[in-house]
């Protein structure tokens, strides 16, 4: 069976059945993203490696509980990902002073030579969607929406991170989020 | 006055979605989002950029000791599940004798519990047992879980500390149960966990202090990975005794 041409929901259910070459592929398809998310909370390689690792032995254990109404799959791995780093983050008290986001500028991807499977396709399109909506924000609402978002700072924290007034803080994270809401829904019209 | 109210709502709809609402106002866009199909429809929309935001960052890979680690403790702990779920040796013979000659059977199942009762009776007296002086905290379960069982168990000078939990309710793939420790009315999470079929989950809490500087500890259920702050039900709690 060829693993790389299945849908991230058949891996799932593989996976559900103690099959460990779907949790590889799995694996394969999306730890760039979650080590990445893990990363720019973190800003530490080695927790971030520990946070990825973490990430697909949850997914080992539940995946007999998930199912499709419930979301993607990849958005699924990411929020893991996401509220372990903030909670790894906030327990070490570790805050880090300009600890930036990178994110990525939005330019062309090409897809993987050979096969154009569905899974890929979808991915790297919702990557340039994004992508393009994001490097139309402002430089201050990226950088304020980064660190609520990865970091899971608060308004305050933010604010003292940036030196910059709590109303300030707030508006930016608002009108980035909005903004980003209307560019997608604009994209997908 | 209700556009007001429902414009207020939709401002706060992304700090919601972000997780970084003030708790003051989480209960107020939680209830009115209950009842107001226009802000409903903005959360979702909102949730839907929040969803993609992971896929707007710079990509790097992880080294590739994290999938051999991986891929290791997942083939170890696969292997472990199937032995683990073959008849034991008892379990055969015991099959063969009730199949050829029930009562010789019936013998040796009642010889050989006989023979673990004797055994338990010597593990449980007190000249084996260690003289630990563990300081022990019994959780108190809430109306949320009322069978659930907690202990935390801590070292003589309360710096380090294991939590063991019972009867919990398996949770579904986008929850888990967080601890919680506090102290001057500041809450940090010791811990995630996922309890087994039975209910049943150990965990080495992490704080930066000594456990016993802490007030109280309590559990509650929060989404897969963890929250900032405690957002869902509590199950258990306690008072960490000076």
């Amino acid at each position: 069976m060829d693993y790389t041409r299945l849908n991230d929901e058949t891996l799932l259910r593989l996976i559900a059945h103690s099959d460990e070459t779907a949790l590889s592929e799995l694996y394969d398809r999306y730890s760039r993203l979650v080590y990445s998310v893990s990363f720019n909370a973190l800003s530490d390689p080695d927790r971030a490696d520990e946070v990825t690792q973490d990430v697909f032995v949850r997914v080992w254990g539940k995946a007999r509980t998930y199912s499709a109404e419930q979301g993607r799959v990849v958005t699924w791995l990411t929020s893991i990902a996401r509220h372990r780093s903030i909670d790894l983050f906030r327990q070490t008290l570790t805050h880090h002073e300009n600890l930036q986001v990178s994110w990525q500028e939005a330019e062309a991807i090409d897809l993987p030579d050979g096969q154009n499977v569905e899974w890929e396709v979808d991915l790297v399109q919702r990557q340039q969607r994004i992508r393009i909506a994001v490097a139309q924000l402002p430089i201050e609402q990226k950088k304020a929406l980064g660190m609520a978002f990865f970091q899971g700072l608060s308004h305050p924290e933010i604010a003292a991170t940036l030196g910059e007034p709590l109303g300030t803080v707030k508006t930016r994270i608002r009108l980035g989020m909005q903004k980003l809401r209307t560019l997608l829904q604009d994209e997908q019209l | 006055m209700a556009m007001e109210v429902e414009n207020h709502v939709i401002d706060l709809l992304p700090d919601y979605v972000l997780d970084i609402l003030a708790e003051t106002e989480l209960s107020q866009v939680a209830e009115h989002l209950a009842d107001c199909p226009t802000c409903q429809a903005e959360f979702q929309h909102l949730l839907l950029v929040a969803d993609e935001l992971p896929l707007a960052l710079v990509l790097s890979s992880p080294p590739p000791r994290v999938k051999d680690n991986l891929m290791g403790a997942i083939h170890a702990l696969n292997t472990k599940t199937t032995a683990s779920s073959q008849p034991t040796l008892l379990e055969k013979l015991t099959r063969v004798f009730r199949m050829r000659l029930p009562a010789l059977g019936l013998a040796l199942i009642l010889v050989l519990a006989l023979g673990n009762i004797l055994l338990w009776r010597q593990l449980s007296s007190s000249s084996l047992q260690a003289n630990t002086p563990m300081r022990v905290v019994a959780l108190v379960s809430t109306k949320d879980s009322p069978q659930a069982i907690g202990t935390m168990i801590m070292d003589p000078d309360g710096h380090y500390g294991t939590l063991v939990v019972d009867h919990l309710a398996e949770l579904d793939f986008e929850h888990q149960y967080q601890v919680w420790l506090n102290r001057d009315g500041e809450r940090i999470s010791a811990g995630l966990f996922s309890v087994n079929y039975a209910g049943y989950a150990s965990l080495e809490l992490l704080a930066p202090l000594p456990l016993i500087q802490y007030e109280t500890i309590g559990i509650t259920i929060e989404p897969m990975g963890g929250s900032p702050g405690p957002t869902g039900a509590k199950v258990l709690g306690s008072e960490i005794p000076h």
